[in-house]
């Protein structure tokens, strides 16, 4: 509802975000984007209500609404009560919100799509089942659903998808607020000058590095870096699970601590950090926001396409393996293969190259590795993208490049037509292409090769995808220099 | 027959034809830990098969002193000895003297209940000593688990609730009910719920 402050109606707006941490803090450049666009509405979030320990730090928001998913989840499930019991809560729960004018859905799954129809608001932005009326369409929201209706899968980082839906405000990066100064207590705990900080475990034991293998490269670390310390940060509920896994294997090194801590302070510990080492976790996220260096490890279900480290030039080490990236929600069946294929000296020497800013991480060094380095760059449209640095095809990346600079112009609203003849559009997709290290006579390769495919096509995107690779050709053949 | 006795923590209990309705050595500490066993989060109203010794019930409301108890007791003579020993300790405790399954489901003690978010909890021995009134079936019943109950109390709350796809042994979930739909649809809460389950 409008409320009215000195006589200008101020917007109530509701985002939805009932995913995990990682996902809120993935949504942060969105939230940037509705604050610019909305400077005095009262913007509220609702999250889960186990993350209410994570409120504090989530950026340009006045207000955070819990939704009770673990309390109707147990009651659900609690034979002593009655079937309507979590139907009464809901109610509960949703007679308390306010009127909105604007609801944001960005969670995308059946759950918030049907939260969405519950949720009093005049105008609804993202996926709802049912009651059409409400719908507002949105290329990008309706992106993340319409993935079969293109030739491809999910091409760009969540992030950006949520980002440009709300308005390309330009964010390379994610925001936290009130990220703090270390406490007291801490202060005591971070007794080396630099340190770095490695989070080898998730909540999936699927994207987990070996504990054993951490503690190699971490061995191996300190031998080059003799005066970093080494800190794995926390939740109360894992430390016995570190200390016991240290205790087993005998580190008894003073550098390597165990330091247990809640959100905000692991966010205040991460921004002194020289670098964090993370499988695919919030602290990788946190560390993004606080613009600290990172080697990325992803592997089982971690997709880094969609939810790699948003920071340009961070190191993504992935595996090699046919299975990888596998489903999410399903077992492994081979074994957790994928986390025995990544070197331990890799890691130990990404991490030696990235804090002496040795970051041309050359081929040859790696090649034989078996495994994928990739670095987070962001396209000149703004939107984030890996580029492969050893063991991955550059032309399907390029490949990949086209094809986003086609979505990104058919989501905006633009077709064929409308994109300029030749220019500075031209320009930025072949200054991303160099990027890649494509040099002319593959870009025109694959210009061809795109054109070929797109020709009997009546699709949009295809159309679109044609007249850019016409573009880059007509712009490479009137002798443009492309090694800007 | 009822008998008193003295538990070996000092506190007074109560026999019936021999059978201690509670811990004989310590009924306070029995009622915690009988109720650490239940979740009470977000519940408003407990119905309570069986007075027992009453410990339980002062417990609770220690515990959560706003949840509305009512105790279903079919022993009067029980009521007001338990009233006794408790003194004003009961004064916010409901309990009801009951005879029969069917005086229960009509009652409107018992149906005001049933229009908050409430629970049931009964003792083995609540069945055990009043099988003619108490069973697992008027449990479930209550509980809107079996299609007549859930009929029964849908109606009370007002949900258009179709469970025509429910046969009448089936114990009914969160997936198997479908209620009609309007503005502010149970319709789109049951899809909800029916998510928190996937």
């Amino acid at each position: 509802m409008n409320l009215i402050i000195g006589g200008k109606a101020k917007e109530s707006i509701l985002v939805v975000a009932l995913l995990r941490m990682g996902d809120i803090v993935m949504l942060s450049p969105a939230l940037k984007n509705l604050r610019k666009q909305f400077p005095n509405a009262n913007i509220e979030i609702m999250i889960n209500e186990n993350f209410k320990h994570f409120a504090p730090l989530i950026p340009f928001v006045n207000g955070v609404k819990y939704f009770p998913r673990q309390a109707l989840q147990s009651a659900l499930l609690d034979k002593n009560k009655s079937l309507f019991f979590s139907i009464d809560c809901l109610s509960e729960h949703v007679n308390k919100l306010d009127d909105y004018d604007i609801c944001y859905n960005f969670t995308h799954n059946k759950l918030s799509s049907h939260m969405m129809e519950l949720i009093p608001a005049r105008k609804k932005i993202g996926l709802q089942i049912s009651d059409e009326s409400h719908c507002v369409t949105n290329n990008w929201l309706s992106y993340l659903n319409e993935t079969r209706v293109l030739d491809t899968q999910h091409k760009f980082h969540y992030s950006d998808i949520f980002k440009f839906a709300t308005g390309n405000s330009g964010s390379r990066e994610f925001y936290l607020q009130g990220v703090k100064g270390l406490d007291d207590e801490l202060f005591q705990e971070i007794d080396h000058e630099e340190f770095i900080v490695f989070q080898p475990l998730s909540s999936d034991e699927k994207k987990n590095f070996p504990m054993q293998s951490t503690l190699h490269v971490i061995d191996q670390f300190l031998k080059v870096k003799e005066d970093f310390g080494v800190y794995i940060l926390s939740a109360p509920s894992e430390t016995a699970y570190f200390k016991e896994i240290l205790a087993t294997v005998g580190v008894d090194d003073p550098r390597v601590k165990i330091i247990e801590c809640g959100l905000p302070m692991a966010a205040a510990i991460i921004k002194k950090a020289s670098l964090v080492v993370s499988v695919d976790t919030i602290y990788k996220h946190l560390a993004s926001a606080a613009n600290t260096d990172i080697l990325e490890i992803s592997l089982g279900s971690s997709e880094f396409g969609f939810t790699g480290v948003y920071n340009e030039n961070s190191i993504i080490v992935s595996p090699q393996t046919d299975c990888y990236p596998c489903e999410h929600s399903s077992k492994c069946s081979n074994l957790l293969i994928c986390q025995t294929q990544i070197p331990v000296d890799v890691i130990s020497s990404l991490m030696v190259s990235i804090l002496e800013k040795d970051i041309k991480i050359s081929g040859n060094r790696y090649k034989s590795s078996g495994v994928s380095i990739s670095k987070a760059q962001f396209s000149n449209l703004g939107f984030w993208y890996s580029v492969p640095l050893v063991g991955g095809e550059k032309i399907k990346s390029a490949r990949q490049l086209i094809s986003r600079y086609a979505l990104h112009f058919m989501f905006e609203g633009q077709d064929e037509l409308q994109i300029p003849p030749v220019g500075s559009y031209a320009i930025k997709l072949l200054k991303d292409l160099v990027s890649i290290g494509l040099d002319k006579s593959e870009i025109l390769n694959l210009a061809d090769s795109v054109n070929k495919e797109s020709e009997e096509q009546e699709n949009k995107y295809f159309k679109i995808q044609k007249r850019i690779t016409m573009q880059i050709k007509q712009q490479l053949i009137r002798g443009e220099d492309v090694s800007i | 027959m009822m008998e008193l006795h003295t538990a070996e923590s000092g506190h007074e209990i109560i026999k019936v034809n021999g059978r201690a309705l509670c811990s004989k050595v310590n009924p306070v500490e029995d009622a915690r830990r009988f109720l650490s066993r239940y979740n009470f989060d977000s519940s408003e109203a407990v119905i309570f098969f069986g007075l027992g010794c009453g410990y339980i019930a002062v417990e609770l409301t220690k515990l959560k002193p706003n949840l509305d108890i009512l105790i279903l007791e079919p022993n009067e003579l029980l009521i007001t000895q338990v009233k006794r020993i408790h003194g004003l300790e009961m004064a916010n405790i409901n309990v009801m003297p009951v005879r029969s399954r069917h005086q229960i489901i009509g009652s409107m003690q018992v149906q005001q209940r049933l229009m908050k978010p409430y629970q049931v909890l009964a003792s083995l021995m609540s069945f055990q000593m009043y099988p003619d009134v108490f069973d697992e079936d008027l449990k479930l019943y209550l509980l809107a688990r079996t299609k007549k109950g859930a009929e029964f109390v849908a109606n009370l709350k007002g949900y258009k609730a179709d469970l025509s796809a429910v046969t009448s042994e089936e114990l009914i979930s969160m997936k198997n009910i479908r209620l009609g739909s309007g503005v502010n649809s149970e319709e789109a809460k049951v899809n909800v719920l029916k998510e928190l389950l996937a």
